[in-house]
């Protein structure tokens, strides 16, 4: 005893327990305040000892998970501490504008967070499309399941009239913007500025840029669904804003983490394709035929599947390793990441190496400073695909059965083509192919200072730069190079983007009840890009694949650049922790916008109110929780660079002489900022002690003002004007409901249910424009935007029925000729006089994620779901146009080359009084009837590709077992767990073909329901192990 | 570290303050330039790429209906709009030429303005003659005026069309500009320069116009006469583009080259050619090899019947390839030739000037063989040959309109001059209608359809438009 005293020393003693629950707590760190070097952890008792040099003394508990506790030693020789869990990790704080975090009680606005095991736990190396099925009001639709395919995110519905226009939302990682720019093949480069282009599709599925980076990465992802959350972004989030925070590093020992997977990926849904038929036409065999409508394949004969001979098993190679640690003073995370894949068809890998350095040091009680640098490097090649016809998928539905397509080359390397129509597609994937390689930094740094206890500044800078080189080949080997003899484009893409944020916070509490927070902020972003594309054709050397090989070429170069200043403002004011009303209001200056225009200032509010409080209902054992919440805000939006005047380019030479012309588009000089202004009403309840939570949400946003390039009559001179028009209305309503059902010492069952019902409508459009359609592929099957309808309306005919309730017939065919009459054409309405025919978007779509721990395993599966939603299939229409698909009546293998008697009804009245007989005309289904003289019948909806796209999808299953820790206490290892997870396991649907959820037109792009020509989605399974040490 | 923030803050300040403006003045297109930095010299031989542009577009599917070329469905089936004559007439040939106008005539570069007069007339004339009514006098006028309304057929011809021919030969006789780097025309593709040759361009405009006029107005048959007889007096004299490899003329990459061949040769030119058409009977025209190339072991050229899809009937074993004279790289895109002239000389005089008509017919099939290459002896051949050399006696009206209908292979004018004569067996003999049709009653199609893309981006488009009534001039 004295000898301790006489060191001025007291040895202190007690356990570390969880405040809630009791338990006890391994690993705790017990520091003395003033004296950090002095620490020690707790033993797996939860006790520790520690001697501290006196009574004046404060140890310092903190544990992950919960909330850091200080305690005065005074004369105390044993401190019991229950520590308090920390309001994040229990899910109760969010990350919304700047990185702040906030208490979920406390928002008025729609925030979902999605946590990062759930997204490694899909091992999706693309992170956006780990969040398909789990947010509401997001739609996720990826491009197809090419290696490095991009995927859309759309939150709360397309708000923009032009179809080519980016409707994506704004992508944040650590507080610092990001690029998610997908640079579509044939597109410019630049944010926005794909007026023009990816109308023919994106023919090679490029990558959505938010897609680099590692999902191992990543913490959480927030997503801010509606205008009053993401206000204080700015003009750059007017389409909502997905909010990532990266992993860092952790006080206490120095974690390393070791995570591999595996995978078998295959195409696990393929339209039926005819086997009875072989090469020719007209039941006339003609081996160099490509269409399949010769004679019946004698039996005995080989039969090939087109599907089986095209595609392969891919697979995804996963490794990523990450060590983090750090003391109360500094921390730091490190990763190194690696993906390699090979996809489903021949020439298609994508590989992708992450690298990323995280550190935070708290350099004193005031200041506190981080940085982040993360590099990127991915190199992807693919066979051409897309909307045309000439794709290795296309191709391959075309393809007749009784040709061997595996036979596709010549002893002397040349192509084995049986007809000069059609490529062999593993010949085509060889030889029309895109190759790209990206390098990118994302790097930030951030200070944090408090001046007082009350206010801090915090400033955060950061850039993300990324360089990406494109060679697509054509060599003219192939039918689509042989009129230009090969082609080559070697595209040079840059993309720089600099941003500043300063936020001053004060925080006070006024008086016993009010609590007030205010920000004041400044951002100031630039974003500039670079766009070099060489580019001809005529190949001098058969297999040289450089633009050096070619004797027609051109260069060309379009450099962007786009600069923002923002300063900004956010009150928020807290009564009793009961109301909270936030204001905001932000003013931003654009440099894309004509001077007098481009200042512009948009506000928002929104108040919470907690009743359960003043009703007391805290503590009550069926309903603890509820809150209202409701706001108003509006976001401003700037233009693309340059669409102001008018200018004039350079044609390329000619004759030795280059020219020059005026451009098609009119600029306009008084275009103003796009609006989009949005009320959001919300309910979020909690029964049974928080575990069943319902949050709903009903919101209406409009998006007025619209920068949009118009359509013009070229008789102006033009073919298109820029200027602010048109309206439209987005009205969701989002349900989440998250319950904890089961909860018991080795088992838990937790669920979580999401819904979506969005409906948009057009509530105006340009002046003197009626209309704007897409019509990409068939003049049969196109989507229209006018006054009064909805983004994704589809137009087109279909078979006309017998529309009289009162007839006996109503509901028939109408037969004419003994074919089917389409749109109504026998009461006179002209054929180029379309109908509405249906909707590219679902009437409501959502998810049902369930997860299951017994001991130390884990289980969970995702479905979700699309009810309605029309999906032209343009593959479809291809395999009918060669007769080598299945058609749903079966016309093309049971009644092809057969006389059959369509179920309808023949009028032998006249059109004003019809009179309905039996249809008894027997006429010929073959490929010639189907071409020319029932062409109608042919092109009728229902024929065409034209399909209900609705869908139940088994999206994710995983299962996951840890080995216990009492056999890990004499290994090195914390943890290690083996998984298998599967994705897209199984589908039902009604559409026939490939997925019907993937865009042919991929991400960039406003255009929806367009499927079929891609490399299809895959079904994925996954072998996994993680350990930890 | 108080320091450090007030160096930080007033980096900012400084960021804030004084570079905002450096920031936001940054919305110039560093990859384009502005109207003042374009030039006439500059925006000439654009004008001129346009126009060949223009009237390759109106023959590439168009060459159709005049059937040198069949093959396509969309040729019948309606309704067909003639995009590829709308869309580089309106957004390329037409702002380009005016501009030029506007800016020559600001300057009093009369020769400059003198040249985008005639190639925009000859570029109008051709619109008119396809859809009749067209966009004019309200055109070309960008956001001030977003619907412009279409102008008579009749208003094109009598009033505007004429206005542009009188001002093309008035601005080229005007004396040069006195600014000495607009004395002699730059950059222009077509003749250098030389201002004699386009006052002749724009005479044989103007004998085109006249010709097409004597429908509605006889006397101008007198008209079209002088004027062709002060047009070119050779074949070096045509207005025509010539092309070149590193940019093959567009028919190249269309049929020339393609692997699958869109369309082919019809049976009725090949007929013609073949000494079989019931006119020059016997007579094998040694352009037909050079026209289109014969494949496999049958020595008769056959063309595919009009109507018929490619690939439908196996014995058509003709075909435009990268040998035949007009679907080659290289090859020009013909705007108005001496041949030409010298076929409207043969018909306007037939009637008041029999042996200068018939004179004129052969210069104009001799110009038209030696133009592709013909040898000297096999052009005295053919045209010794009596069922094509005839005599003035003899000569008739049919055989002057089927000459000129092999000499202007695959130009749209010959659809003219098909709807001047109302598909008229006499004159063209032995023509007739596509076997598929998907006209309703498989009638001749007598001009285009509304543009495709004009209802909907335009509220004054003419109402009723079908392509079966025959427009003003041939009514």
């Amino acid at each position: 005893m004295g000898s301790l005293y006489s060191y001025g020393q007291i040895r202190i003693t007690g356990q570390v327990t969880s405040g809630k629950t009791n338990e006890v707590l391994a690993g705790v760190t017990v520091l003395e305040r003033d004296n950090p070097t002095n620490g020690v952890a707790t033993g797996p008792d939860g006790r520790y000892t520690i001697a501290v040099s006196g009574p004046n003394a404060v140890l310092v508990f903190s544990f992950i998970g919960y909330r850091t506790r200080e305690v005065p030693v005074g004369n105390q020789q044993t401190i019991n501490v229950g520590l308090a869990e920390d309001a994040r990790a229990l899910g109760e704080v969010v990350v919304t504008a700047f990185g702040v975090e906030q208490e979920r009680r406390a928002l008025s606005y729609a925030v979902q967070e999605v946590d990062s095991r759930l997204i490694q736990e899909t091992n999706q190396p693309n992170a956006i499309n780990a969040l398909r099925g789990r947010v509401a009001g997001v739609s996720i639709q990826s491009a197809g399941g090419a290696p490095g395919a991009g995927s859309t995110i759309v939150i709360r519905g397309i708000n923009s009239l032009n179809p080519n226009a980016n409707n994506q939302p704004l992508f944040v990682v650590d507080g610092i913007p990001i690029s998610n720019q997908t640079n579509l093949t044939g597109g410019r480069a630049g944010e926005q500025a794909d007026l023009t282009g990816g109308r023919a599709g994106d023919i090679f599925t490029n990558t959505n840029r938010f897609a680099d980076l590692n999902p191992d990465d990543i913490a959480s992802i927030s997503v801010l669904k509606g205008p009053a959350a993401s206000a204080l972004y700015g003009l750059r989030a007017s389409n909502g804003a997905v909010i990532i925070t990266t992993k860092s590093g952790q006080a206490g020992k120095t974690t390393y983490n070791f995570r591999t997977s595996f995978s078998v990926d295959d195409v696990y849904r393929t339209p039926p394709m005819q086997e009875r038929y072989s090469r020719g036409i007209n039941g006339v065999y003609n081996p160099t035929d490509y269409r399949a409508d010769g004679p019946p394949i004698p039996p005995g004969e080989r039969v090939y599947d087109q599907w089986d001979q095209v595609f392969r098993t891919g697979h995804q190679f996963q490794n990523n390793f990450s060590v983090s640690g750090g003391t109360e003073q500094a921390t730091f995370y490190a990763s190194l990441g690696r993906l390699d894949q090979t996809g489903v068809v021949p020439n298609s890998e994508f590989e992708r190496t992450t690298a990323k350095v995280t550190g935070a040091l708290k350099a004193s009680d005031r200041v506190r400073v981080d940085a982040s640098a993360n590099f990127i490097n991915s190199q992807g090649t693919n066979p051409r695909s897309g909307v045309g016809g000439s794709g290795v998928v296309s191709y391959a539905s075309r393809y007749a059965p009784d040709v061997d397509m595996l036979n596709y080359l010549n002893p002397d390397g040349t192509q084995n083509r049986y007809s000069t129509q059609l490529d062999n597609p593993l010949f085509f994937a060889e030889n029309a192919y895109q190759e790209e390689d990206l390098n990118r930094i994302i790097g930030n740094v951030g200070l944090n200072y408090k001046f007082t206890d009350w206010l801090a500044l915090d400033y955060r800078a950061g850039i993300d730069y990324y360089s990406n080189n494109r060679r697509i080949i054509t060599r003219p080997t192939v039918l689509i190079a042989a009129t230009s003899r090969g082609s080559i484009s070697e595209q040079s893409l840059t993309y720089q983007e600099i941003n500043s944020n300063l936020l001053l916070t004060g925080e006070r509490q006024l008086g016993e009840n009010l609590g007030l927070t205010v920000s004041l902020g400044n951002q100031v972003t630039a974003i500039n890009t670079t766009d070099v594309i060489g580019s001809g054709t005529n190949f001098i050397l058969p297999d040289f694949n450089s633009v050096n090989n070619l004797g027609q070429y051109t260069v060309r170069s379009f450099p962007t650049e786009r600069n923002i200043i923002g300063v900004f403002g956010d009150a928020k004011l807290n009564y009793k922790e009961t109301v909270f009303l936030n204001v905001t209001g932000r003013n931003d200056w654009s440099s894309t916008l004509p001077v007098a225009n481009r200042s512009f200032f948009y506000p928002s509010v929104s108040l919470a109110y907690i009743f359960s409080e003043t009703l007391g209902l805290s503590q009550n054992r069926f309903f603890n929780y509820g809150k209202i919440r409701a706001s108003y805000a509006e976001v401003g939006k700037d233009a693309a660079p340059y669409l102001l005047g008018t200018y004039y380019s350079t044609l390329p030479p000619f004759l030795g002489v280059a020219g020059i012309r005026q451009s098609t588009t009119i600029g306009s000089e008084r275009l103003r900022p796009e609006r989009t202004k949005g009320i959001e009403l919300g309910v979020e309840l909690a029964f049974l002690g928080n575990r069943l939570r319902v949050d709903a949400n009903y919101a209406i946003q409009n998006s007025v003002d619209q920068i949009v390039p118009i359509p013009t009559s070229r008789a102006t001179g033009f073919i298109t004007y820029v200027a602010n028009a048109g309206e439209i209305q987005n009205r969701v309503i989002e349900l989440v409901v998250d319950a904890e059902v089961l909860k018991a010492r080795d088992f838990s069952w937790s669920s979580i249910f999401n819904f979506t019902r969005l409906r948009g409508k057009v509530v105006s459009m340009p002046e003197g424009v009626d209309v704007i359609t897409f019509q990409p592929e068939s003049p049969w099957v196109k989507q229209r935007i006018q006054t009064g309808g909805r983004p994704g309306d589809w137009y087109g005919w279909e078979l006309s029925r017998v529309n009289d309730p009162g007839d006996p017939a109503h509901g028939r065919l109408v037969i004419i000729n003994g074919y089917p009459d389409v749109n109504n054409n026998w009461l006179g309405t002209p054929l180029a006089q379309d109908t509405h025919i249906g909707n590219a978007f679902p009437d409501f779509e959502g998810g049902w994620n369930n997860s299951f721990t017994f001991k130390n395993f884990s289980f969970s599966f995702l479905f979700n779901f699309r009810k309605g939603g029309d999906a032209f299939d343009i593959n479809r229409r291809m395999r009918y146009g060669s007769a080598g698909g299945e058609s749903p009546t079966g016309a093309e293998t049971n009644l092809r080359n057969r006389l059959v008697i369509f179920d309808g009804v023949i009028n032998t009245g006249t059109r004003e009084a019809p009179v309905w007989v039996e249809n008894t005309t027997p006429v010929v289904i073959d490929v010639s009837s189907l071409y020319s003289q029932s062409f109608r019948y042919r092109l009728a909806k229902e024929f065409n590709g034209f399909q209900d796209a609705s869908v139940l999808r088994l999206q994710n299953v995983s299962l996951s077992y840890s080995l216990p820790k009492t056999l890990l206490a004499k290994t090195p290892f914390s943890n290690l767990t083996a998984s298998v997870t599967g994705n897209n396991l199984w589908m039902t649907s009604p559409f026939i073909g490939f997925d019907p959820e993937q865009s042919a037109y991929g991400p960039g792009s406003n255009v929806f329901g367009y499927v079929g020509t891609n490399i299809p989605a895959t079904r994925s399974i996954y072998f996994g192990l993680n350990a930890t040490f | 570290m108080r320091k450090l923030l007030n160096n930080i803050t007033m980096a900012l300040g400084v960021l804030l303050l004084v570079s905002c403006g450096d920031l936001l003045d940054v919305n110039t297109d560093p990859s384009r330039v502005s109207a003042g930095e374009a030039t006439l010299p500059t925006l000439l031989p654009s004008a001129q790429r346009f126009t060949a542009n223009t009237l390759y577009g109106a023959a590439q599917y168009g060459a159709q209906y005049p059937q040198y070329l069949t093959g396509q469905a969309i040729g019948q089936f309606t309704p067909y709009g003639f995009d590829q004559l709308w869309q580089p007439f309106y957004s390329d040939a037409f702002p380009t030429l005016q501009d030029i106008i506007t800016r020559a005539e600001a300057v009093g570069a009369f020769n400059y303005s003198g040249i985008a007069k005639t190639l925009l007339a000859l570029n109008l004339m051709t619109v008119a003659d396809v859809y009749g009514d067209a966009p004019y006098s309200q055109a070309n006028q960008g956001t001030d005026n977003l619907y412009p309304c279409y102008d008579k057929m009749e208003d094109l011809y009598q009033t505007h069309i004429i206005a542009l021919l009188e001002e093309a030969l008035s601005d080229l006789a005007q004396p040069l500009p006195s600014l000495p780097s607009l004395r002699t025309v730059q950059n222009d593709l077509i003749y250098g320069g030389d201002l004699a040759k386009w006052t002749k361009a724009a005479h044989a405009i103007r004998a085109r116009y006249f010709l097409h006029l004597s429908e509605k107005q006889p006397g101008a048959l007198a008209t079209a006469a002088q004027e062709a007889s002060l047009a070119f007096s050779s074949n070096a004299d045509d207005l025509q583009l010539l092309h070149e490899q590193q940019n093959p003329n567009p028919w190249f990459g269309f049929i020339g080259n393609a692997t699958n061949k869109p369309m082919q040769p019809s049976s009725y030119v090949v007929d013609l050619m073949s000494g079989r058409g019931g006119r020059f009977q016997g007579a094998a025209d040694p352009r037909l090899p050079i026209y289109m190339t014969r494949s496999g072991t049958n020595p008769t050229y056959v063309g595919l019947t009009p109507g018929r899809l490619v690939g439908d009937q196996p014995t058509a074993n003709v075909n435009l390839t990268t040998a035949s004279w007009h679907t080659r790289d290289v090859a020009p895109i013909q705007l108005i030739t001496y041949a030409e002239t010298q076929f409207i000389l043969a018909e306007a005089l037939f009637n008041t000037n029999r042996a200068e008509s018939y004179l004129a017919y052969r210069r104009g099939i001799e110009a038209s063989m030696r133009k592709v290459g013909v040898a000297e002896a096999d052009i005295t051949a053919y045209v010794d040959n009596p069922a094509v050399g005839l005599s003035p006696a003899t000569l008739t009206l049919a055989d002057i309109l089927l000459q000129k209908y092999i000499a202007l292979f695959l130009q749209i004018e010959t659809w003219t001059d098909m709807r001047r004569y109302q598909y008229d067996p006499s004159v063209y003999v032995g023509l007739e209608k596509p076997v598929i049709n998907q006209l309703p009653g498989n009638p001749w199609v007598q001009r285009s359809n509304l543009a495709d893309e004009e209802p909907g981006v335009n509220t004054c488009v003419p109402s009723g438009v079908t392509q079966t009534s025959p427009l003003w001039l041939f009514q």
